[in-house]
């Protein structure tokens, strides 16, 4: 594997090999009242992806900066676009899915899928952006 | 059925074979198509080769190449380990793939083919007992003119290496290879650096030098990385008697133009690609210029 597929996939690795250890280790532990939870993530998605749209405007203004154009040469700039694409996303969908769980709660308690597909979400978000936001500084850095 | 293989040929060769024996098995209307472009060289594997000389026949006669027809037309000496024809065909047909997808199973069976000619041509070439291959089949790498490498290996005295290597940053190339987009931004180059001058003197007493067997695969590493190297100086001299001299190691490179026709599509064919370097290397072997490498 080479290390351009590593960063690609390894947020979406790391997130199932989280939610098999939270299966596994941590015996699929889920707060016993799931509603702040799900209010707390919903707020944290929106205010990551108003980040990330934040952060895409900053790059674009930097189209014309030297080390810009040689990501742009080399055909770079389309993975710096898909991680932050890829960053969005997952927040919009992690955001919609923590919204869902009002509907699909039945008193306070979650079918095992909901809560599996939410620690898997919940760990490929944190990547995800870890994976954008450390990009975006190295990039800035040098900008 | 399946004999060993050459340690020169990749494992995977014979699956390729079968993935287009299949397909014409199963479409055999591709024949025609491919007509005289299909070559019985491109197959290694004795039963796939039998096999692929069978349908070259009955096309070439005018028959209609099917299953039925083709395992008819091939020795049943091909039989062997108890894999009969049939079974054969039919583990063939097994690995088919739809026609539009062919081309790339053919093209691979091609550039092996011409693969294993060129290597024959560096085999003729290599000094007995030297390796030519790797896992590829064989490697690229830049060659010294035989003036240059007996001027090296005289030189017992080696004082001074100096290469330039030009560094452009990212690269489409690096990207092909799979670095990734963190490894491209955490290099630790200024902006602006295009070179990279690097310079290694004995220390100055009187017996000062530098140790050749270093050097030598220093200057071998180094003219591995082909056009990147702007500079590469060696300044050293045969005994502590003789002068000092320095040797342009880039001046000394062998090198040869040839040219190359310009296909449809605007792209250089396959096939041109390698005729000029089985040119290039059979006019190197005919000059004596190769064997050079120590």
């Amino acid at each position: 594997m080479t290390a351009l597929q590593f960063e690609r996939f390894y947020p979406y690795a790391g997130a199932i090999a989280a939610t098999i250890a939270w299966w596994w280790l941590l015996g699929s532990a889920f707060p016993t009242d799931p509603n702040n939870l799900l209010l707390a993530t919903g707020t944290a998605s929106a205010v990551l992806v108003g980040f990330v749209a934040t952060v895409m405007a900053i790059i674009l203004s930097i189209t014309g900066s030297p080390v810009f154009r040689t990501l742009r040469a080399a055909g770079y700039h389309t993975d710096l676009f898909n991680y932050q694409f890829a960053a969005i996303i997952c927040g919009m969908v992690f955001l919609v899915f923590s919204m869902a769980g009002f509907f699909v709660m039945t008193s306070t308690e979650f079918p095992w899928l909901f809560k599996a597909m939410w620690v898997f979400l919940a760990a490929a978000n944190v990547l995800v952006f870890f994976r954008a936001f450390t990009i975006v500084f190295k990039l800035l850095k040098r900008a | 059925m399946n004999a060993p293989l050459p340690a020169h040929v990749a494992l995977s060769e014979p699956e390729v074979e079968g993935v287009v024996l299949g397909s014409i098995f199963t479409f055999p209307e591709v024949m025609p198509v491919l007509g005289s472009s299909f070559n019985v060289d491109w197959f290694t594997d004795p039963a796939a080769r039998a096999f692929a000389e069978a349908m070259h026949d009955l096309h070439r006669k005018g028959h209609r190449v099917s299953a039925a027809t083709v395992i008819s037309a091939v020795s049943p000496a091909v039989e062997v380990d108890g894999l009969t024809r049939a079974q054969f065909v039919a583990r063939c047909m097994t690995l088919a793939v739809p026609l539009a997808m062919l081309s790339g199973s053919l093209a691979v069976l091609k550039d092996r083919w011409e693969r294993r000619i060129l290597s024959r041509e560096a085999a003729q070439a290599a000094a007995p007992g030297e390796s030519i291959f790797d896992r590829c089949g064989f490697r690229f790498g830049a060659v010294l003119q035989p003036g240059a490498y007996a001027k090296l290996r005289s030189m017992h005295v080696v004082r001074k290496v100096e290469m330039s290597i030009s560094l452009p940053g990212a690269r489409a190339a690096d990207r092909e290879r799979g670095r990734s987009l963190s490894q491209v931004l955490d290099a630790p180059l200024p902006e602006g650096i295009e070179k990279l001058h690097i310079s290694m003197t004995s220390a100055p007493e009187r017996n000062g030098r530098l140790g050749r067997a270093g050097v030598l695969g220093l200057v071998d590493e180094a003219l591995a990385l082909g056009p990147a190297v702007r500079e590469l100086l060696v300044r050293g001299k045969q005994d502590d008697d003789t002068a000092t001299e320095d040797i342009d190691l880039l001046e000394q490179r062998l090198e040869r133009n040839i040219s190359v026709q310009l296909g449809p599509g605007g792209r250089f064919p396959r096939h041109e690609r390698w005729r000029a370097l089985q040119v290039a290397m059979s006019g190197w072997r005919d000059d004596g210029a190769l064997p050079v490498v120590e």
